[in-house]
């Protein structure tokens, strides 16, 4: 042990106790969440959308926890922790950029369009605003396809922290954890989803907001943790690192392509991420105030947990710690943010930190796990199949919800095949570039077409497959590089396909465009 | 130990700073231009 730093602790019973019984609260009040959510359906179309009448404060919530996730509670602050200060590109420092212009772009007219076109899902908002079964019926597998990648790791911050910590096995955390998740879905169904989100996303605000200022108060201030720093490697304190490579991940750090990539790939995630952009399916119509209240909410249960999460954390980790968290494998950087905890407020701060990363894995996941399920009921076999029964839509709903949260599952447990953890890396930027145009711009361009949305689902789906390889597997492109390809190459292709073919009917386009008085 | 002047090193904190101010006030501010410009039926 390193007398400059403090020692890592290890499991105790104290520990153990108090990391169950704050993730069993977690669970019970989600459960409890999802039964009150049962009273709000009756039928098919209002499990997957409940009455629309969700105010700000849960949408806004929801909204914070679907977008947060285990990795941006856990993973990001481990990478300011490995690499320093300009670990934050990567980690998350833009998520404002991304989920407050969410809800300018999307909420109100997500919204609009749903009631008016009687649409419960985001692919059949589209499908319908473009007059397309068979785009709705594209959309929903490409959607499923990388919801189903991204889905896959949701869960590893979650077991890594619990085993490193409680040295116990992670299966029956997990097992009862996503047994919790799919009964609050299967009762509460959208609404009772929503619920629940919303309480997972207040529990991590509040963890994540009193780690960070106990962090830096602790620490000594800014001037006193820049000197631990410095004193340890000054590379820490640099906001760019081009000794580490410009191919692959790191280039995100490591040159300004990367750098100038980040807040673009935040932005595109935030507004294109289909388990966001569904929050405001069921919300009710908003006044001004409610308007101003949903984005206060995010900007708290968001801005400032993440802001403190992915800089100022990792900083606080690193000077407490030293580098000893990089040598304990396989978890490394991954064990920054429990130890800061800890250190912080030894087992009561660990105990809510647990709860506040079960929170943020737990709601990211439900949110696409739902879509999922909802891609495969309502957007194909009911599209193509009207006359099959509501009832075996639900049954078989509340099957593929089983079988969408056991995957991550049993994937967190052994270890996924290769060519899968390779996609997973990109799936989240793919998502983003694909649905930033085919969902929030075709809710305000109305010469745009089936076409063009078509063409770039195709093409992004294409070029995330491509950027997985090239990017993650063979390192021949950087990250920031490929995302510029997938933005710009779905822009062009939705633009020019869009011009050079028939928009939908003017019935249509009045319908959702009408004339300004 | 003897202090070291790590003043050179504070320009991250600053940018960082300038990023959270920056982030806030978009926030704000554009929520306020959209509540001001868009047609809201009440």
């Amino acid at each position: 042990m390193n007398p400059q730093y403090i020692p890592v602790p290890t499991p105790t019973t104290t520990m153990i106790v108090s990391g169950v019984i704050a993730l069993a609260i977690l669970l019970l009040l989600s459960a409890i969440l999802g039964a009150l959510g049962k009273r709000k359906w009756k039928t098919f179309d209002e499990y997957l959308v409940g009455h629309r009448d969700i105010g700000p404060f849960i949408t806004g919530a929801a909204l914070s926890a679907s977008y947060i996730s285990g990795w941006a509670f856990c993973g990001s602050t481990g990478i300011v922790y490995t690499l320093g200060f300009s670990g934050m590109w990567f980690a998350g420092i833009w998520s404002l950029v991304g989920i407050v212009p969410c809800i300018w772009l999307a909420s109100i007219k997500t919204r609009e369009f749903s009631v008016k076109l009687g649409a419960t899902t985001v692919p059949e908002t589209i499908g319908r605003r473009f007059e397309s079964k068979m785009l709705q019926t594209i959309i929903a597998i490409s959607m499923l396809f990388f919801l189903f990648m991204y889905s896959v790791g949701q869960l590893k911050a979650g077991a890594s922290v619990w085993y490193a910590l409680t040295g116990l096995s992670p299966l029956w955390c997990l097992l009862l954890s996503i047994f919790v998740a799919w009964l609050y879905m299967a009762m509460g169904g959208y609404v009772g989803n929503q619920y629940a989100m919303a309480l997972q996303g207040l529990i991590f605000a509040i963890v994540g907001t009193l780690i960070g200022i106990v962090a830096i108060v602790q620490s000594g201030g800014f001037y006193e943790l820049t000197s631990k720093l410095v004193a340890q490697d000054p590379k820490l304190l640099s906001l760019i690192r081009p000794d580490l490579p410009k191919l692959g991940s790191t280039q995100l750090m490591s040159s300004m392509v990367g750098i100038l990539a980040t807040p673009v790939i935040f932005f595109t995630m935030a507004v294109g991420f289909p388990h966001n952009v569904s929050r405001f399916l069921g919300m009710k119509k908003m006044t001004k105030k409610d308007y101003f209240w949903m984005v206060a909410i995010v900007w708290l249960f968001t801005g400032i947990p993440i802001m403190l999460d992915c800089s100022s954390n990792g900083l606080v980790a690193r000077m407490l710690y030293g580098p000893q968290l990089l040598k304990i494998e396989p978890w490394r950087g991954d064990l920054a943010a429990p130890m800061l905890s800890h250190a912080l407020g030894g087992s009561p701060m660990l105990a809510l930190y647990t709860a506040g990363l079960f929170s943020a894995a737990l709601s990211t996941l439900a949110g696409m796990v739902f879509i999922m399920s909802a891609n495969i009921t309502r957007d194909v076999i009911k599209l193509w199949k009207p006359k099959v029964s509501d009832q075996s839509m639900l049954v078989l709903g509340y099957i593929l919800i089983a079988v969408f949260l056991f995957l991550p599952f049993y994937w967190t447990l052994v270890r996924p095949p290769e060519l899968l953890s390779i996609f997973m890396g990109m799936a989240a930027m793919g998502l983003g570039a694909v649905f930033f145009f085919v969902t929030a711009i075709s809710y305000y361009w109305k010469r745009a077409t089936k076409w063009g949305a078509g063409c770039t689902v195709i093409y992004g789906t294409i070029m995330t497959l491509y950027g997985g390889w090239a990017v993650l597997f063979k390192k021949t492109i950087g990250m920031g590089t490929m995302e510029w390809i997938l933005v710009i190459g779905c822009g062009v292709i939705y633009f020019v396909v869009s011009l050079l073919t028939k928009p939908p009917s003017e019935k249509t386009i009045t319908l959702l465009f009408p004339a300004r008085k | 130990m003897p202090q070291v002047d790590v003043s050179a090193y504070m320009g991250a904190w600053y940018v960082w700073g300038a990023i959270f101010i920056g982030t806030f006030l978009m926030t704000f501010i554009g929520t306020w231009i959209i509540i001001k410009k868009r047609r809201w039926e009440e």
